[in-house]
């Protein structure tokens, strides 16, 4: 008797412990708490109290802002916590938002992963705070990227209109004394790149976010969203003149296997093995220095199709606040105060600016880069800025669209198959993923 | 990936249970003779601490996301309860099988191989006819320190076929060895990178059964003339066939969660590694790329499950072995 009882007792115990942990766990994901935030949106009145603001980065210069912040705001202070890149920080919000606990009260966030967070609700709307007045301030694109479902959710920070970084040597070597200014003429230099060089490549084949960039510039508009109703055709004009376009590279053997950002392709980048960045205007000022001796590479105009300036954003993000930020006010005040003066200077300090006035600035505009032979390289990222192509969406659940990529178009780049056939396999992918999720995708 | 992983304590918590419940309860019968109704309770300041750490990262872990996966959360519509939808779904899912045979061809080559390199690795340095046995029995250990993502970056950079030590032999002999980076290589590259890995953690279970072999037996087979094959078929091996069943069981599970090596290897080669390469890979990114957490936690039990089943397949047929030797 007395055995039985020690082991009910025991048994109980572990039944009533786990079911206690089980309760805990469950309490977690269970919605909001009820924070300190009192719900006012005077911005001032919060910045003079004490305050404490979480700001998750994946920079490494965010730090010294928010040093220069406390030092306007003295009664703010930053907790800086630094993630590895992007989609770290992506995830990151995603689980504390599914936790209901545990996100910070500042977040940069990509322009391409605004809409998944917006519908995911893990970004507060700004616009009671104020933010909206700024809009004139900054560039069209960028505004339009933080301006989500009729919602405000972030103050534009860097910005990628697209640029053309080539290896001027590896291009000389090749025979070609101009940067291309058509796709055509690119084709050229890419063959006769290779020819020379058999260990050369004009580029690599590239990621997700390089291609949506791609078909964007091409004109391109492969993703409509409109509410709950999504359309995705991954054969459109843009789309498919992009894709074959890049089908003839990749058929060719005239493009690297090289993932972007890997060893290797740093390697492959100062050793002259590889003419090519398609990329965002960040990428300026992004140390191509470190990739070879100054004046090795220059900055030019993107390509385009009929030599009429066309270009697409690629990458660039924006601060916003997180819908379970306990101070709310006081975190919209410092975007606030980013967001003109002595801020907006603090925030244009890295990267490429969204900014008008900035971008209209001679003495940025004219400012020589060492690295580029002097080249006044931001010249072309304003110009690039002024012809990006408008009417682009992301889609709403863009993230996962980038990661499932490589299951479909990236195996096509890695092996040679068909990239308009690839294409049609990741939209299929989204479309069900789509409808699944809840959307009307295609319908 | 907090589900289908079955801990490596478990064994030994599940002793360390027994042991202390007779250890209550006999302490309870030798006080109850005197005064039955007090209850001795010290046991549980012994099981207590593990107790509560396996409810707080193992039991716990496990019912929720046994919860989850009865329900579907989307993102527009919010969560309803499926019932069995998601597992039914896994049933019929060709990533998730094609992970799950992914897997399966990797355990059947690779663990053979891992096992029979560490047991005659284990054997040589027991056979006493190696100088420096610590020497070897640490440089083949080493690997095994080295932590996981160091150990990829360093076997992901001499892949490199364009500028990697792949491409140095290339252009140093003038050949052109296919690209262990390529989709149809890459399987045998993880599968190389696991082996260097393991070899010296499985060699150093082995070595170590074999320092437990009763020198007599050795004694024995020396008067009765056995050679040193004689010796190894008939007395080393069957001695440590327990290390042995214990190392493939580690193994199989090993194999079936397969997801350090390929989601490194993923930065360097993203066009090889599809997302569904291993199971393990397919629930993460199921449910922190696409937010599809309920689906991912069926997914996640499901391959539990199955690497439960073929652990115990294997230990089963461990045991019968030993019958009959």
């Amino acid at each position: 008797m007395e055995k039985i009882t020690t082991r009910r007792w025991a048994r109980l115990g572990a039944v009533v412990g786990t079911g206690a942990l089980l309760v805990g766990v469950l309490a977690g994901c269970s919605g909001a708490a009820p924070g300190a935030d009192s719900g006012s949106t005077d911005t001032d009145a919060a910045l003079k109290e004490d305050v404490t603001l979480t700001w998750w980065t994946w920079s490494d210069t965010t730090q010294e802002q928010a040093d220069a912040i406390s030092e306007v705001y003295p009664n703010v202070t930053f907790d800086v916590v630094k993630l590895e890149n992007p989609d770290a920080v992506v995830t990151k919000l995603q689980n504390a938002i599914k936790a209901g606990k545990g996100a910070p009260d500042i977040v940069p966030v990509e322009y391409q992963t605004m809409p998944q967070l917006t519908l995911g609700g893990a970004l507060a709307d700004l616009e009671p705070y104020g933010l909206a007045e700024y809009e004139d301030a900054f560039t069209a694109s960028t505004w339009n990227s933080v301006n989500v479902q009729d919602q405000l959710v972030g103050l534009p920070g860097d910005s990628g209109p697209m640029v053309m970084i080539y290896n001027k040597a590896l291009y000389e070597k090749a025979g070609i004394t101009e940067a291309p200014t058509t796709w055509d003429e690119f084709a050229t230099a890419s063959a006769a790149i290779h020819a020379a060089d058999p260990e050369a490549y004009i580029a690599n084949s590239g990621d997700a976010g390089f291609f949506t960039s791609m078909i964007w510039a091409s004109g391109g508009q492969p993703f409509k969203t409109d509410g709950e109703n999504v359309t995705i055709d991954l054969q459109d004009e843009g789309t498919k003149k992009f894709a074959d376009f890049w089908s003839d590279r990749l058929e060719a053997g005239e493009l690297s296997g090289l993932a972007t950002w890997s060893d290797e392709w740093t390697k492959a980048l100062t050793q002259d093995k590889l003419g090519t960045l398609l990329m965002g205007s960040w990428m300026i000022s992004g140390g191509m220095q470190d990739y070879g001796p100054a004046g090795r590479f220059q900055v030019a105009p993107m390509p385009t199709w009929d030599g009429q300036p066309a270009s697409a954003e690629n990458g660039g993000s924006g601060l916003s606040v997180t819908s379970q930020s306990e101070n709310k006010a006081a975190a919209a005040g410092i975007l606030k105060y980013l967001a003109e003066g002595e801020g907006r200077a603090l925030l244009n300090a890295n990267g490429f600016p969204s900014t008008i006035a900035d971008l209209e600035n001679p003495e940025w505009l004219d400012a020589p880069f060492p690295g580029y032979s002097d080249q006044p390289a931001n010249q072309v990222g304003a110009a690039s800025a002024e012809s990006v192509i408008t009417g682009w969406q992301y889609l709403p659940y863009q993230g996962y669209a980038n990661n499932v990529f490589s299951d479909s178009v990236g195996k096509a780049l890695g092996s040679g198959g068909d990239l308009n056939e690839a294409l049609v396999d990741w939209q299929d992918t989204l479309v069900e993923y789509g409808n699944e999720q809840g959307f009307s995708v295609n319908k | 990936m907090t589900v289908a992983h079955v801990h490596p304590q478990q064994p030994a918590g599940v002793s360390t249970e027994t042991y202390a419940s007779v250890a209550v309860t006999g302490a309870a019968r030798s006080g109850g003779r005197r005064k039955r109704v007090r209850r001795n309770w010290s046991g549980w300041w012994f099981v207590g601490p593990f107790m509560l750490v396996f409810g707080l990262v193992f039991v716990a872990p496990l019912l929720y996301a046994m919860y989850l996966s009865f329900f579907r959360e989307t993102l527009v519509g919010g969560n309803s309860f499926v019932g069995l939808e998601n597992y039914a779904k896994a049933m019929v899912d060709p990533k998730f099988w094609e992970a799950m045979l992914r897997v399966s061809i990797f355990l059947l080559v690779q663990v053979p191989i891992m096992l029979g390199l560490a047991l005659f690795a284990a054997l040589a340095l027991d056979s006493a006819r190696l100088r420096w046995v610590p020497f070897y029995r640490l440089s083949i250990f080493l690997p095994y320190a080295v932590p996981g993502v160091v150990a990829v970056m360093i076997w992901g950079y001499m892949y490199g076929s364009q500028f990697g030590l792949v491409a140095d032999i290339n252009r140093f002999f003038g050949v052109e060895l296919p690209s262990p980076l390529a989709e149809n290589f890459i399987l045998l590259s993880i599968g190389n990178i696991v082996t260097w890995e393991f070899v010296g953690y499985n060699m150093l279970i082995f070595f170590s059964a074999l320092k437990a072999v009763p020198q007599e037996l050795y004694e024995a087979a020396e008067i009765d003339g056995a050679g040193t094959f004689r010796t190894i078929f008939s007395i080393k091996l069957p001695s440590i066939r327990g290390a042995m069943v214990i190392a493939t069981i580690f193994s199989v599970i090993g194999s079936f969660q397969l997801f350090n090596e390929p989601s490194i290897l993923q930065t360097i080669a993203p066009n090889s590694i599809t997302t569904y390469f291993t199971p393990n890979l397919y629930a993460f990114n199921l449910s922190f790329a696409g937010s599809q957490f309920n689906y991912a936690a069926a997914i996640a039990i499901v391959s539990g499950v199955i690497t439960m089943v073929v652990a115990y397949l294997v230990q089963l047929a461990g045991e019968k072995n030993e019958k009959k030797a």
